[in-house]
């Protein structure tokens, strides 16, 4: 088998681990988007007026 | 030369897509049970009535078109375009029998809706429906999601060879595993494993807010199952407004981020590869964009002062936009203020957010942010051979899982597709305006249903006029689909009519 088809498997500790990994780095992405938001509008309250 | 297709081969069409429509009929036993758990009868019975027509259209196909040809190619396109058409029209079944649509082209319109993920309804009183209708809206667009052909290859096709055209027909591309149905597994798994951790998250929010704890859990489950959809659907007429919760908005949109990334991207971060997440071109081209609309959005409200206070303003103007990026279709504004409150400029950010869209091989529409960073990285690739020394070979290099030459071939068959949503969008603003409405709020619904987001600014309702809506329901498909299996099932019923 592939090697990333092991991980098919959710009843191994280590994918469960791997999983929510992937997820924490997921959720990473998104707050940083949302810190781009906070930022083109922190310079708009700044600097726009 | 067109050729008429043989009995042979509509057999094998027949025969797939009465396997779908089986998949269909036997989706209906999770909102049947939710019926009967909840006491609802009459409700219950619209899902016996729906499950017995979807288990007789599948079975009579099973034995009609009986054959051992695995499909080819033109099959896969056509069975992937015909059976989201037909498990619309037999879907729709309970929706109607609800008594919550006026009409069957408005029940047919929701349930194309929640397959394409797009989340614009027609539903009336939608804050008086049973939860099995709920559970049924919300398990279409996490079935749809996730493509209901890649849940038969799942569960009901059991031979790996003749699938993979069925999957690609689906707008899929991407193998995760070099065999389709451990691919299909493989989405499933990354699927509801979001379900499972996002919905005690959003449970324990909703409690905390002052939902008792089974309908904070039935709108757990279903905002999940809808978030990582990008599907937009939700229990209650307010959309997320409902909640008023900053903690249900911050998770929410990781929900519906995280569900606009490709399949393949969240395998390889999913699998050690967490590095992929900062180099693939999908990643940066959506980020790029997003970081545009919230600019054109921000000046937009900014120019009209209509938040006055930061916070409220961050987050009315990210919600909005990553849902509509995403093509969500969550909202925290009511669907007029769009055109009341934020004006044109800010609605222009919001559009071409939709437009866009997310990744491909993901739940979510519009041009995707492969296509967009290809045709931004071929136009790179132009004007540098035209810089460039006449002798001198000009490379460009893009990273989606691995490091690839840029070559015509990928950037011309980008473009093809981007042409075709832009004909997409150009069609239905045509349509609306046709109808009698303004040309920005047109312009706004037709991308929303063509890119399969869901926000509105209210054009979309019971009341507009049933071409429109036919217009809209036949972009959510061609839109969710990426046209080539609508092109295959219509040279097929051309060859069918005028072949030799």
């Amino acid at each position: 088998m592939n090697g990333n088809g092991d991980y098919l498997d959710f009843r191994r500790w280590r994918n469960i681990t791997s999983y929510l990994a992937g997820i924490g780095v997921e959720t990473l992405f998104a707050l940083a988007l949302a810190g781009i938001g906070m930022l083109i509008l922190a310079g708009f309250w700044i600097f726009g007026g | 030369m067109l050729l008429r297709p043989r009995a042979a081969d509509l057999k094998v069409i027949g025969l797939y897509t009465g396997r779908i429509i089986l998949g269909v009929g036997l989706l209906m036993a999770v909102p049947l049970a939710t019926g009967l758990a909840a006491a609802e009868w009459r409700p219950a019975v619209d899902f016996v009535i729906g499950m017995c027509a979807c288990l007789a259209f599948g079975l009579l196909a099973e034995i009609a078109c009986r054959t051992a040809h695995e499909p080819t190619w033109t099959h896969g396109l056509v069975v992937a375009g015909f059976s989201w058409l037909a498990a619309t029209a037999i879907g729709a079944i309970p929706h109607w029998l609800s008594g919550h649509y006026g009409s069957y082209l408005d029940a047919m319109f929701d349930v194309m809706s929640g397959y394409t993920t797009t989340g614009l309804i027609l539903i009336q009183d939608l804050d008086h429906v049973s939860h099995a209708l709920n559970m049924w809206r919300h398990l279409l667009t996490y079935a749809g999601g996730q493509g209901i052909i890649v849940i038969a290859l799942t569960f009901l096709v059991g031979s790996a060879s003749g699938a993979y055209p069925m999957y690609v027909g689906e707008g899929k591309d991407e193998r995760l595993l070099p065999n389709v149905i451990r691919t299909a597994r493989a989405i499933w798994l990354v699927s509801l494993v979001y379900l499972a951790v996002s919905t005690p998250v959003l449970w324990i929010i909703s409690v905390a807010n002052g939902q008792s704890a089974a309908l904070g859990f039935l709108h757990a489950l279903w905002i999940s199952m809808s978030g990582w959809s990008t599907g937009g659907f939700a229990p209650q007429s307010y959309n997320t407004y409902y909640y008023h919760s900053l903690a249900f908005e911050v998770v929410t949109v990781i929900i519906f981020v995280a569900g606009s990334l490709n399949f393949a991207l969240h395998w390889a971060v999913w699998t050690g590869r967490r590095g992929e997440i900062r180099r693939n071109i999908e990643t940066i081209s959506f980020a790029i964009t997003m970081t545009i609309a919230m600019l054109v959005t921000t000046t937009g409200l900014m120019k009209l002062g209509v938040y006055p206070n930061f916070l409220a303003a961050l987050r009315k103007m990210f919600y909005q936009v990553v849902s509509g990026h995403t093509t969500t279709g969550y909202s925290t504004i009511y669907s007029r203020a769009f055109v009341r409150q934020w004006g044109p400029v800010a609605m222009l950010g919001i559009t071409l957010a939709m437009a866009i869209g997310a990744s491909a091989c993901s739940t979510a529409g519009g041009f995707k942010g492969i296509r967009v960073g290809l045709v931004f990285k071929g136009l790179m690739l132009s004007v540098r051979r035209a810089l460039a020394p006449e002798r001198a070979r000009v490379v460009v290099k893009w990273h989606h899982l691995r490091t690839r030459v840029l070559d015509e071939s990928a950037i011309s068959s980008a473009m093809l597709i981007v042409i075709c949503y832009i004909a997409l969008y150009a069609l239905g603003t045509l349509a609306g305006v046709l109808c009698g409405y303004p040309l920005i709020e047109a312009l706004f619904d037709a991308v929303s249903a063509g890119s399969n987001s869901g926000l509105s600014c209210g054009v979309t309702s019971p009341a507009m006029p049933a071409l429109l809506k036919a217009v809209y329901l036949l972009s959510m498909w061609a839109g969710r689909l990426e046209f080539m299996s609508m092109f295959a099932l219509g040279g097929y019923v051309i060859s069918i009519v005028r072949g030799r």
